[in-house]
């Protein structure tokens, strides 16, 4: 009988809260948060709108894991462009002031960005198109977020590294003998050290720009008195390094020194100069132009390439290790990239770092400038 | 070129048709949009200083820093030498074999012939790359093995030089020579060698006094032609030359444009010297032409035989295998073997021989797509290209239409502009021409490109061999009661057909060749083999490159096959 009363006390509260919810939408929404809300129409709208057109580091086995993972997951189709940041960056530019539509996004290198696009105004903010937590909460990140661009809305860091920039053939040189960039102006090796060509952009000149700020013009103009040995293909420069046509070279990296290190040659990258090595975010820049043709099939893009699973995919095919915290990068020290996040302090990252829209201005094109006037 | 005065009643381009005249003035403003608005574009542009986003301030001070630039006389210097220096050696051993395989009874011919088109579509990295195994002057194979002999102190061979930037170059020249010369060769009436001969001159006496002077206009044209690629040439140059300190104009320019950002003004300032230089070489070519007449086929008959080489047939046939083999061959085999190496000229590695570029370059998904868009491009542009071309010069050739001899230096002019700039020329030329919007991104807008960037190449030739045609020819079908189109299908066309093939085919290789214009112009649905190598190689997956250019080159050699079955070796019958 106590049990019959304590139920019909309890019922009519049970039904209101049935009731409410089934009757008030806002109610039962309620319990959805306002990302999701969000994530849902984007997704819904990026499937109606079909296709995503992005700009992408010319790399096929990027190519192919960003299309065929991107469009088996979405059923989006990732139409990419791999190119060159300096070719594809004029179109874009191009396109742009002829009200052509064409690109949503580009990901590349920084300096043809900081040129190219940022001054003709065709880029939108990044972060508005930040939807889910994983991507946009800075605390998954190694240093939170980062941007390239001095007003810190455009130009999207999301790899950071160093990379071995001096390497070694281990037949002909012995790892102790360099063991700071003054080393490399002893005479034993005048006419023996290869350089990617810094008059063009690149990790020539990202090494060079490098020298320039910790060792200054003179060290530069006597480093291009030992008779250096320019090349503008990198696979060239390293099959030189693996055959012994020089025994130093600067400026290769992970891609170039890869199929080599694998076959088992003596290429070898020298530890750490005293002097430190450049920290950059190599190509892993991500950048939204304006009046993307297909706004909400970026976006879905956009949040899946700062996602575990296209960052995973960046990292290995590019060589170029995340920031994301839950991605694993140790296996990248294996091939002389160290992660950021790995080994660094964000201070020793900024300290050496040359890829800023500041540091561009300032040390990049002095650099190049002394690069042009010593080897032209 | 032809006398107008032969032409006057029986011309179907006489002045009383005003259709025809209409149709004519409509071609030349076609091809002066076509060719003046980029190259005029690109003039316009070089004397834009301001930097991205800055307001727009025009000057002469790209002019004066392309020209005050340090090293660029010396470019310059170089670029001159390198280019007379191989045209010349090619000239000679092009005109040669072209006579040999055109005139004479040396056996083989077609095989041969083959292994010189062969040569030009080789594509230059991985051809540069194989000789680089081979006469690289410290790991060199061929080097390694002259001083393995021991007969020999120091490597003879040294690919970083002045001559083996020549020496990898001439399989190419030589080969477009060949190809272009040897149809030319082959119109021309065997009885005025013969009356050389009756009258006591020698075969080589023959070929120089009476052949030569009658091939003049295709002579001339393939060396302008030759020239001016030659002036603008600079994949090989860049590989070899860079690291030695080896200049050429075209690395400048192609250093200017990779500047961040790019440096157009002077980049265009220095390519004006192209321009300069094609003006003077066709007017050259205009002058020495002139009112000379080099009719070779005519309505009276025409003889085929061969000249009888006699004890000197197989000599000539072991020295035109041994400079095929060694232009061709070798580069071919090269360049098959590096798509099986791990690492490309390391033989000393474990394993050095893999199946894995091939399995990966064919299960890349956009392969097929890829090959689809270039066969569709080099044959819409191969196809577009040779109706068009072939209008231009009929009427530059056939015609009293007044404005052919403009019309015939508008030909010219897109090879006044270098290829690393024309890309960017045709860019702002399509998105500034609201008429192109609707097909920009499409195959379309590429063959459009390809069309226009071969027009000097389809242009000429197709003069060179319609100067050679008699008017009697037209005339005796006018008589027969023949309407124009009829003359034209009938009589003119089968006449033209080698050097349409010719065309066509090049036009084709251009297209599935193209980077610089594709790079620019292309989306991922429009991408071509050209543009997966590409990505392959910048990617520094060599190996993998390789296997995509030799897919290229199987396409092309395929092509020249089929064209040649259709009817590549169509002479004219006696």
């Amino acid at each position: 009988m106590a049990e019959k009363g304590i139920i019909k006390k309890i019922l009519p509260f049970f039904l209101l809260a049935v009731l409410g919810s089934e009757t008030d939408p806002a109610l039962g929404q309620a319990t959805k948060p306002a990302w999701q809300t969000e994530w849902n129409r984007v997704l819904e709208a990026g499937k109606k709108e079909g296709r995503v057109v992005a700009a992408i580091p010319p790399s096929p086995e990027l190519r192919k894991g960003l299309e065929e993972t991107f469009t088996k997951r979405f059923g989006i189709v990732l139409e990419s462009v791999p190119a060159r940041g300096g070719a594809v960056i004029r179109r874009i530019v191009e396109e742009s002031k002829a009200g052509v539509r064409y690109f949503d996004l580009h990901i590349g290198g920084t300096e043809s960005i900081v040129k190219g696009l940022l001054p003709e105004n065709v880029l939108e903010p990044v972060e508005p198109w930040l939807i889910l937590p994983e991507v946009r909460e800075a605390k998954n990140w190694w240093g939170g977020h980062i941007w390239i661009d001095n007003a810190k809305h455009f130009i999207y860091g999301f790899s950071a590294y160093q990379t071995a920039s001096l390497w070694y053939n281990s037949d002909l040189v012995k790892a102790e003998e360099v063991r700071s960039f003054d080393d490399l102006l002893d005479a034993r090796w005048k006419g023996k050290i290869g350089l990617s060509d810094p008059r063009t952009p690149g990790s020539g000149a990202s090494i060079w720009a490098y020298m320039m700020l910790i060792k200054g013009e003179e060290y530069l103009k006597r480093l291009a008195g030992q008779k250096l040995f320019l090349a503008r293909d990198l696979r060239l420069l390293a099959e030189n390094l693996a055959k012994g046509r020089v025994s130093i070279a600067l400026g290769i990296g992970y891609s170039e020194s890869l199929p080599f290190i694998k076959a088992a040659l003596p290429l070898s990258a020298f530890p750490t100069p005293k002097e430190g090595l450049y920290t950059t975010g190599g190509y892993g820049h991500l950048t939204i132009i304006k009046n993307a043709p297909h706004p909400n099939a970026g976006k879905v893009f956009v949040n899946w390439l700062l996602g575990k699973e296209a960052q995973e995919i960046f990292s290995k095919a590019m060589g170029a290790p995340t920031r994301r915290l839950d991605v694993d990068t140790k296996w990248s020290k294996e091939f002389g990239v160290l992660a950021a996040k790995d080994g660094l302090t964000l201070e020793q990252f900024y300290r050496m770092e040359n890829q800023s829209e500041e540091r561009i201005y300032k040390v990049r094109d002095p650099a190049a400038l002394l690069a042009r006037k010593l080897f032209d | 070129m032809a006398h107008p005065e032969t032409l006057d009643r029986s011309s179907p381009l006489s002045a009383r048709f005003d259709w025809h005249l209409l149709l004519m003035s409509l071609l030349l403003l076609l091809v002066a949009f076509l060719v003046l608005t980029p190259l005029g574009l690109l003039v316009f542009n070089s004397f834009q200083l301001s930097r991205p986003g800055a307001p727009i301030v025009y000057g002469l001070e790209g002019w004066r820093k392309a020209f005050v630039s340090p090293g660029i006389l010396q470019a310059m210097m170089n670029t001159f030498t390198l280019a007379i220096t191989r045209q010349i050696i090619a000239l000679v051993i092009g005109i040669f074999i072209a006579w040999l395989l055109a005139r004479t009874d040396i056996p083989m011919k077609g095989t041969l012939e083959l292994f010189f088109w062969l040569s030009f579509f080789l594509p230059a990295l991985p051809e540069t790359m194989g000789w680089i195994l081979l006469l690289d002057p410290k790991y060199g194979l061929l080097n390694q093995w002259l001083l393995g002999l021991g007969l020999l102190k120091e490597p003879p061979f040294n690919i970083y030089s002045f001559w083996g930037i020549v020496w990898v170059h001439l399989g190419g020249t030589i080969g477009i020579k060949v190809m272009l010369l040897t149809p030319a060769f082959r119109n021309l009436d065997a009885s005025l060698e013969e009356s050389s001969r009756i009258v006591g001159s020698s075969a080589i006496g023959t070929l120089v006094r009476i052949v030569i002077p009658l091939m003049m206009p295709a002579i001339l044209v393939t060396t302008i032609l030759g020239l001016i690629r030659s002036l603008e040439a600079f994949e090989i140059e860049l590989l070899l030359g860079v690291p030695v300190g080896l200049h050429v104009y075209s690395t400048k320019i192609h250093e200017l444009v990779t500047w961040e950002p790019p440096q157009f003004p002077p980049a265009m300032a220095l390519s004006s010297i192209f321009l300069l230089v094609l003006l003077s070489l066709v007017a050259l070519q205009r002058f020495y032409i002139g009112k000379k007449i080099y009719t070779t086929v005519t309505g009276r008959g025409f003889s085929v035989r061969p000249t009888h080489l006699g004890r000197w047939r197989y000599p000539a046939f072991a020295a035109v295998l041994l400079i095929a083999v060694g232009t061709t061959l070798i580069p071919t085999v090269l360049l098959v073997m590096g798509t099986f190496m791990k690492l490309f000229g390391f033989f000393n590695i474990p394993d050095p021989w893999t199946l894995d570029n091939w399995r990966q370059a064919l299960s890349d998904p956009v392969l097929l797509r890829s090959l689809w868009n270039t066969i569709a491009i080099g044959l819409g542009a191969g196809i577009v290209g040779v109706i068009f071309f072939s209008l231009i010069a009929y009427v530059v050739v056939k015609s009293r239409f007044a404005g052919r001899a403009i019309l015939d230096f508008l030909s010219w002019l897109p090879w006044s502009i270098p290829g690393i700039l024309l890309g960017v020329a045709l860019l702002w030329t399509f998105l500034q021409t609201k008429i192109f919007i609707p097909i920009y991104g499409t195959i379309y807008i590429l063959m459009i490109a390809m069309v226009i960037k071969s027009m000097p190449f389809g242009v000429q030739l197709i003069k060179s061999v319609l100067l050679q045609l008699g008017n009697d020819l037209e005339e005796a079908s006018r008589i027969c009661g023949g309407g124009w189109f009829y003359t034209y299908r009938r009589v003119i066309f089968p006449l033209l057909l080698p050097a349409l093939i010719t065309v066509a085919l090049v036009g084709f290789i251009s297209a599935a060749r193209d980077i610089s214009t594709v790079v620019l112009l292309g989306t991922g649905k429009s991408r071509t083999l050209s543009l997966m190598m590409l990505d392959f190689a910048a990617g520094a997956e060599f190996e993998k490159a390789t296997v995509v250019a030799v897919i290229i080159v199987v396409l092309v050699v395929a092509a020249a096959l089929i064209t040649r079955c259709l009817g590549g070796q169509i002479s004219i019958r006696g």
